[in-house]
């Protein structure tokens, strides 16, 4: 099950306000090479996988990339409040 | 074909990184070096023989402004360790000396949660307090929550 833990799996704070830098660091989360499309892909891939090795290191490499999204997501909101 | 005869994986992998993969499993080094928990989390990586720097780019130094910034920090440094290990004995479930480090941290860092609970509130949903604390005080996506 899908559980949440109250931190980030690294400290980020935004000292200044950038409009442009938010538009740019949100371009980061969906498209071909983005967090998101990362996460799910690793997430489906291992479904075929053959092995004890495969099968663990994608679902855990599934559950660190979902943590890089909370990531982007600060990084970008805290540009536009600031 | 994905495997080789032997059961390896046939995939291009840089030089440095199968040096480093070979070494463990033939035992050239009995134990991965590892950096220090600070380093760790600041590079990213727990593996001094896998960090591969940024062209000139220098990792920050981590530093938090309150009292409770820096018992997270504590507890994030942790929890990367255990990440970082977590990874790599997926493909290396056979290393002793990694699975004691790892079950170190594991039992370090769930007495620094626990302490942190007593002062901040929970930090996941299991951590029990006196009262109802889960929807209070900051949330990691704010200013100030980490």
């Amino acid at each position: 099950m899908y559980k949440y833990t109250k931190m980030l799996p690294y400290p980020v704070d935004i000292k200044k306000k950038d409009l442009r830098m938010a538009k740019y660091i949100i371009t980061q989360l969906g498209g071909y090479a983005g967090e998101l499309g990362a996460a799910l892909r690793y997430f489906s891939q291992k479904f075929t996988m053959p092995d004890e090795k495969g099968k663990s290191l994608l679902n855990d490499i599934a559950t660190e990339e979902s943590e890089h999204k909370r990531l982007t997501y600060k990084k970008a909101s805290l540009r536009v409040i600031r | 074909m994905l495997f080789d005869k032997n059961g390896f994986y046939m995939v291009d992998v840089p030089d440095k990184d199968y040096n480093f993969a070979v070494d463990v499993m033939t035992g050239s080094f009995d134990r991965p070096k590892l950096y220090d928990l600070t380093e760790g989390l600041e590079k990213g990586n727990l593996f001094p023989a896998l960090y591969d720097p940024y062209k000139n780019y220098i990792p920050g130094k981590l530093k938090a402004s309150t009292e409770r910034g820096k018992k997270l920090i504590e507890i994030q440094k942790l929890d990367f360790a255990i990440t970082d290990l977590n990874l790599y004995l997926d493909l290396h479930p056979d290393d002793l000396y990694a699975y004691k480090m790892f079950k170190t941290y594991v039992m370090d860092c769930k007495k620094k949660k626990e302490e942190f609970t007593k002062i901040y509130g929970p930090l996941m949903l299991d951590e029990l307090t006196d009262e109802y604390e889960w929807s209070k005080g900051v949330w990691p996506w704010e200013e100030g929550g980490m």
